[in-house]
């Protein structure tokens, strides 16, 4: 779901830029120094997470991992994603510096958004299932959100809304499971280990 | 009215099989004509993506067309290319770009080593003309110097064929231990930084 470079137009890419600079700067604005090393690891998740390719379903197609990072970072996934894009694109060519504000949007975005799911729906189903539940969903919604806007930066562009945002959703129906399965695990291990974390 | 909607969305998935995060071209003269390889990561070929060759210096849009089944497009060499040389573009879809550039001097360069062979060629038909004057056999069995560069040029691309899909490769390389280690490193080491000032400001 990585936008190339030369695709969108320059509003586009400005108005994404401004809005990633915009979350980065809430993702930074209460630095919890506790939970820098945990910001790192997830972000370094999310920087390899891109090269597993999941061959299920019709195309080949890899893990974003954001609805994870919003659930457990909330805002500070913003700075989290930024610096694994940023990465990304210097050393795998995914990318590129000029899309680097889309992108980070994209993906940040739709894992803040997510992360306000699941904290919903686990006030309303309380227990330890809604929990499973909830985090089950942040995993899945995270990408589709993530297609939902990849699709919408991509209407501005040459290609239509709806045969993008369909064709993304249906390529990634397989990541969306994997990936709520990896957050419903992820969430239940350190609601056991660490439950503080998970009170941001 | 579902399966309408169900088989128009398989066979949108059909049109573009993959949507891997990168995608690759690799271009080349072969001939006199133009060749380009698309493919993604792993090496999965782009099929059905759109080829837009453009001019590059004015960016004039020269022709266009789609991958095969392997990914590969194949155009003749279009005339402004000696004076402007090429840009080709690939555009896999869902925002997957990317182009290949190739400079007018390839071509030329091409050409005065095709005419210059030439030259070399059609001097010696002096004796040929002469030995074909006195009726020499060997005269009249020997190709002629379009005939040896076509046959040449064609065993050529044949043996050259397994060196492009390495260069391709080069050219297009896959992340590996190096980079994947590195991109971590920077990560640890940025919240190492930014935890040392931390600590450097609390007494």
């Amino acid at each position: 779901m990585h936008v190339s470079e030369g695709v969108l137009s320059p509003a586009v890419l400005g108005a994404g830029a401004a809005l990633a600079a915009l979350g980065t700067a809430v993702g930074l604005r209460r630095p919890d120094y506790d939970r820098l090393m945990t910001v790192a690891l997830l972000s370094a998740a999310f920087f390899v997470g891109s090269l597993v390719h999941i061959p299920i379903g019709p195309g080949s197609v890899h893990l974003i991992l954001n609805g994870l990072l919003g659930v457990l970072l909330g805002w500070a996934a913003f700075p989290a994603i930024l610096a694994a894009l940023v990465l990304q694109a210097l050393l795998f060519q995914y990318g590129g510096l000029t899309v680097l504000g889309v992108n980070t949007f994209n993906m940040a975005f739709s894992g803040v958004l997510s992360a306000y799911a699941y904290r919903a729906l686990v006030r309303l189903l309380p227990g330890p299932r809604g929990r499973k539940a909830a985090a089950f969903c942040g995993g899945a919604l995270g990408v589709a959100l993530a297609g939902f806007f990849t699709a919408a930066a991509l209407a501005f562009s040459d290609e239509g809304f709806l045969v993008a945002a369909k064709l993304l959703f249906l390529a990634h129906l397989p990541v969306m499971a994997v990936e709520g399965v990896i957050t419903l695990f992820a969430v239940t291990f350190i609601a056991r280990v660490r439950p503080e974390m998970l009170n941001l | 009215m579902k399966i309408p909607v169900l088989a128009a969305a398989l066979l949108l998935l059909a049109a573009f099989p993959s949507f891997a995060h990168r995608v690759n071209i690799y271009a080349w003269l072969e001939g006199d004509s133009v060749q380009a390889r698309c493919s993604f990561n792993r090496g999965s070929p782009v099929r059905n993506g759109r080829i837009t060759v453009y001019a590059a210096t004015d960016g004039r849009e020269l022709l266009n067309g789609l991958t095969d089944d392997e990914g590969n497009f194949r155009f003749p060499v279009p005339e402004q290319a000696k004076e402007n040389g090429l840009r080709i573009r690939i555009n896999a879809g869902e925002g997957h770009e990317n182009e290949w550039r190739m400079e007018a001097r390839e071509f030329s360069a091409r050409e005065t080593a095709a005419t210059g062979a030439g030259g070399a060629a059609s001097s010696p038909p002096g004796d040929g003309d002469l030995a074909a004057e006195t009726g020499t056999p060997a005269a009249r069995e020997t190709a002629s110097p379009q005939e040896v560069r076509r046959i040449v040029s064609e065993v050529m691309e044949t043996s050259l064929a397994p060196l492009r899909r390495e260069l391709a490769a080069l050219v297009n390389p896959e992340p590996g231990p190096r980079e994947i280690v590195g991109g971590l490193g920077w990560l640890v080491g940025l919240a190492g930084i930014a935890l040392y000032f931390r600590s450097r400001r609390k007494p």
